[in-house]
């Protein structure tokens, strides 16, 4: 598997369905003559296959966690069966039911109630200008391209490179933040953006105050979050702090 | 669940079927790891192992059920060879009462080689830094099986956009692995 070859588009089309076994008859007679005939053809038919694979093993991965959850507490019954009466066992499910019961009300009366807030009020910051000039500044204006474009991976990926070089940088630091938050990564997001938020001087310190509001909101921390929300000046904070007062 | 409809579900990545097939069969793997030395973080591991091991298999054509039980036989024996692999790796005093009658022949049969191996880790490492809407992209057309006409409705695109965009998240995909297999940098 040497790669030093293209696959074009229509190659990429032909392959898969050769993959998914969609090609005409005489289709695939001249497609398995040509694997017959041609090496790196082979090569190429391979290489589909394995990334078309890999694809759909990553999202089954993700997948796996969701049905084992499926499994909860029939582990537990089953485990337990050999010592334990069934008058213990049916004592031990009904709690487990009542508990899960419980459990879903808490989290879907208080904590959902919170979210939905976050929801309703998180909007990320559009970014700014690119004009793609010079050296660290190309650079950060190719992270918020990809910013802008949704690609907040790619984005963290650019900024964090250029975080060595401009090491007080609070715009780069904001947007890193801003990135972070709408991948859901909490912790980065708040590391990011609680030194701006804390330092009025700083710029996009109020913004930083509306984000970290908005993320401590969805945590439940009400009085944290409404600090930082009325520091924040955000047009929106006012009816925000109102919906959280009633 | 009859033969046929396991064996398209777990072709065609159906998601019923797959969450059917691994909750119906990881209590027996679980009870053999655990009345062999193992925890029931032992079991969730082997499990998940062996279930995506039986899936790629059924993916590269290299195994099709033949009765109603071959699907849950295959999951358990993986599963029983990987514990049992794993027990002798660490030297568990254990081990050697263990029986050692399976025959490893089917559940060992290698899936890939060893570069095809490589090059499929490197899909699975880089796909996770691919950006978030190839990879949106590229799950629903390869993992959710939804047509062209599908995405471009759910991103606002002509399906002649969406084929092009695929291409290129593709393309995106296949330079960072080969990138990093020659540089070993992203």
């Amino acid at each position: 598997m040497k790669q030093e070859y293209d696959i074009s588009p229509d190659e990429f089309d032909l392959i898969e369905r050769y993959l998914g076994k969609t090609l005409t008859g005489e289709e695939s007679v001249a497609f398995e003559k040509r694997l017959q005939e041609e090496p790196v053809w082979k090569e190429k038919v391979n290489e589909v296959n394995l990334l078309m694979l890999g694809i759909r093993e990553t999202a089954l991965v993700e997948k796996l966690e969701g049905f084992h959850h499926a499994l909860a507490g029939e582990s537990l019954i089953k485990k337990t069966k050999p010592v334990i009466s069934m008058v213990r066992v049916w004592l031990v499910a009904a709690s487990c039911i009542a508990l899960l019961g419980l459990g879903y009300w808490w989290l879907m009366g208080n904590e959902s109630k919170y979210e939905k807030m976050y929801a309703a009020y998180y909007q990320p910051d559009p970014g700014l200008p690119t004009t793609m000039s010079v050296a660290n500044n190309y650079q950060f204006d190719k992270g918020m391209v990809a910013y802008k474009a949704g690609d907040y991976r790619e984005a963290t990926d650019i900024w964090l490179g250029l975080s060595q070089s401009m090491p007080a940088n609070d715009s780069l630091f904001y947007f890193l933040g801003m990135a972070e938050l709408a991948l859901q990564h909490r912790d980065k997001a708040l590391n990011y953006l609680k030194p701006l938020a804390d330092d009025p001087q700083k710029p996009y310190s109020k913004e930083a105050c509306w984000y970290s509001g908005l993320l401590l909101l969805k945590e439940g921390k009400t009085e944290e979050a409404t600090a930082f929300i009325r520091r924040s000046q955000h047009p929106e904070s006012k009816k925000l702090l109102l919906e959280l007062n009633q | 669940m009859d033969i046929e409809r396991q064996f398209i579900g777990l072709k065609e990545s159906d998601e019923k079927v797959l969450q059917y097939i691994y909750v119906s069969n990881y209590p027996k793997v679980e009870q053999f790891i655990l009345g062999n030395s193992g925890t029931t973080d032992d079991a969730h591991d082997i499990y998940q192992e062996a279930f995506l091991a039986v899936w790629r298999n059924v993916q590269l054509d290299k195994f099709r059920p033949q009765n109603e039980t071959a699907v849950a036989g295959y999951i358990y024996q993986i599963a029983r060879n990987k514990w049992l692999d794993q027990l002798r790796s660490v030297k568990n005093k254990k081990t050697a009462d263990l029986p050692d009658e399976i025959s490893h022949q089917l559940a060992d049969t290698p899936q890939l080689d060893d570069a095809e191996m490589g090059y499929l880790e490197l899909v699975k490492e880089e796909y996770e830094r691919l950006g978030d809407p190839c990879r949106e992209l590229l799950n629903r057309f390869y993992f959710k099986k939804e047509s062209m006409r599908e995405i471009a409705a759910h991103f606002s695109w002509t399906e002649a956009s969406a084929k092009n965009n695929k291409y290129r998240c593709l393309q995106r995909l296949r330079n960072m692995i080969i990138n990093k297999k020659e540089n070993g940098i992203p």
